[in-house]
């Protein structure tokens, strides 16, 4: 695997408290999602990616070189703080324009730097005259995106970037990392809300007490799932005939339509998706997606912090 | 990345958070703020002008005794290390701290731009203290040149020790108070030569006679005064650059 981060026996304390306890793990490039829930060392794992710590043992490279106190790798990483607290007199360019001169940016390349990731980071033009302080959540978080890929990361890392964003405001940062990484840059994100990484994020770093519990591609993760559940989750053109189909089959004990959603509860749960192809076949209805519940990585990650 | 990226500017640090700090200070309420100052003390300072013949005097004590001496040392220490603290308290040095800029260039930067912050504020006063004075025509311009060059050199130098000061605690308010009682009331006091560890004991002979004979302007007091704030700005950086601070609360190592 062509990492990018790479930790090896890597282990990070605060005093006696417990940061990261002896992980092993690495991150190719792409999008790759640290999950896990408060307290599990996400933010611990950031600080040390960005050099903000230093291991207490072990080692972190991130593109071969150790980031603590190295000038030369951290003009290559982005970052977005998981706070929210910005200068709230300032504009977002005089801001920019001020944190790139900070990275060495010459002074006459900052302005056209600042304006060039407002308009990455999908910040309307009608907002750039306000200050920071009159913005909303979603707007200072445009503020904070722009910030963190200004200067053309190779990686960038985020904490946290859609707490308290609204389901559209969401999915638009979503769409935006998407952009991000088709341009090239890596992302490092981290959330505990699985549910919106899990469309995002190619790869995953499960964590938990400060441990990993599994880290790799979707795929891999999902191969983990030995036990179906008989809960099974399809969207698709046509939900009642679809379930009327399947009933009439006598394989299912329940369902629940809403919308192009279909909740199924069938019999023999792994008999159904070994052999599902032919069992829709002969129902007019378009399927579009189906997912066995144990199969989402929210269940996978409850599973696994049992 | 493109090749203007890696080449990087110099002093880069020290020019953002300056730029940052402006912006800050050119807002509508702090230009008010600073014209409110500037106004009430020349208000102020006139009238001292009531009693005509002792007007000189009362200047001179005015502004030498009270503003120099005692109001200028407490509100430099409790005031110097606040844009290094505040950043710290509020998180957003992490911001700053993810960058390719070294930590001392960084509390280079912080230090300027409170620097600037106490400028802000003792300016507007300064210049209403100064055009009282004229107005009254109790000060000349060489006794005003005295005032504003020893001023802005006390103002550094204490900013500077309280910097130092912010590094090492969080409690830099009450640690820059403890720091007044103790130097330069206590040291200050002391007349066999350890006095000269008080910048106000400097403070007060470059402006002895100021309104007489235009002050006192000898290269020894500077140094002194200089010297001290160097001291204060190179520990506080060396502290700043080892030290380990948890974003949003005290330091932790």
């Amino acid at each position: 695997m062509n990492s990018i981060v790479k930790a090896e026996e890597l282990s990070c304390f605060y005093g006696i408290v417990l940061g990261l306890n002896n992980v092993s793990f690495e991150i190719p490039a792409g999008i790759t999602g640290l999950v896990g829930p408060n307290g599990a060392g996400k933010s611990t794992l950031i600080k040390l990616v960005t050099g903000q710590l230093a291991p207490s043992s072990g080692s972190l490279t991130v593109f071969g070189q150790r980031p603590r106190n190295n000038p030369r790798l951290l003009g290559q990483l982005g970052y977005c703080p998981e706070r929210e607290q910005l200068p709230k007199d300032l504009r977002p360019v005089a801001w920019l324009r001020s944190l790139a001169s900070v990275s060495g940016t010459p002074w006459w390349e900052t302005r056209a730097l600042a304006e060039q990731a407002l308009e990455r980071s999908r910040l309307g033009k009608e907002h750039w005259k306000k200050r920071i302080g009159t913005y909303s959540k979603g707007m200072k978080q445009r503020v904070k995106l722009a910030q963190a890929i200004m200067h053309d990361p190779k990686l960038v890392v985020l904490d946290e970037p859609m707490n308290g964003l609204d389901p559209m405001g969401r999915s638009e940062f979503g769409e935006i990392l998407k952009e991000l990484n088709e341009q090239g840059t890596s992302i490092l994100v981290s959330s505990h809300i699985l549910h919106e990484l899990e469309f995002l994020c190619s790869g995953f770093v499960m964590l938990n007490w400060g441990r990993v519990l599994a880290s790799g591609s979707q795929i891999d993760i999902r191969k983990t799932v030995v036990e179906w559940s008989d809960e099974i989750s399809i969207r698709c053109s046509d939900p009642n005939h679809l379930a009327a189909h399947l009933q009439a089959q006598g394989l299912l004990r329940g369902f629940l339509a809403d919308g192009q959603d279909l909740t199924i509860w069938v019999n023999e749960p792994e008999q159904f998706l070994a052999a599902w192809p032919q069992l829709f076949a002969g129902c007019a209805c378009e399927v579009y997606e189906m997912r066995n519940k144990n199969q989402a990585l929210s269940s996978i990650f409850e599973r696994m912090t049992r | 990345m493109s090749e203007s990226h890696n080449r990087r500017a110099r002093f880069g640090a020290l020019r953002g958070l300056l730029y940052m700090r402006i912006q800050e200070l050119v807002t509508p309420i702090s230009l008010l703020r600073a014209a409110g100052i500037a106004v009430a003390c020349f208000l102020l300072f006139l009238l001292v002008g009531l009693d005509r013949q002792e007007a000189a005097q009362r200047y001179q004590g005015l502004v030498a005794g009270i503003f120099a001496l005692k109001f200028l040392p407490i509100f430099c220490l409790t005031k110097g290390g606040e844009t290094l603290r505040s950043e710290l308290k509020d998180g957003t040095i992490e911001y700053l701290w993810v960058r390719p800029a070294s930590k001392v260039e960084l509390y280079f930067g912080f230090m300027l731009s409170s620097y600037l912050g106490i400028l802000a504020l003792i300016g507007p006063a300064l210049l209403g203290i100064s055009v009282a004075g004229l107005t009254m025509g109790v000060v000349g311009l060489d006794g005003l040149l005295a005032l504003w060059v020893t001023i802005l050199a006390v103002v550094a130098s204490f900013t500077a020790i309280s910097g130092a000061i912010g590094s090492l605690s969080s409690k830099f308010v009450v640690l820059g108070i403890f720091y007044y009682s103790f130097v330069e009331l206590g040291l200050g006091a002391i007349p066999n030569g350890v006095q000269r560890l008080a910048l106000s004991f400097h403070t007060k002979s470059l402006l002895s006679g100021m309104v007489r004979d235009g002050g006192n302007l000898s290269l020894e007091p500077f140094a002194w005064i200089l010297a001290t704030g160097a001291l204060g700005l190179v520990v506080g950086a060396a502290v700043f650059s080892q030290s380990r601070y948890v974003v949003g609360s005290e330091k932790e190592a």
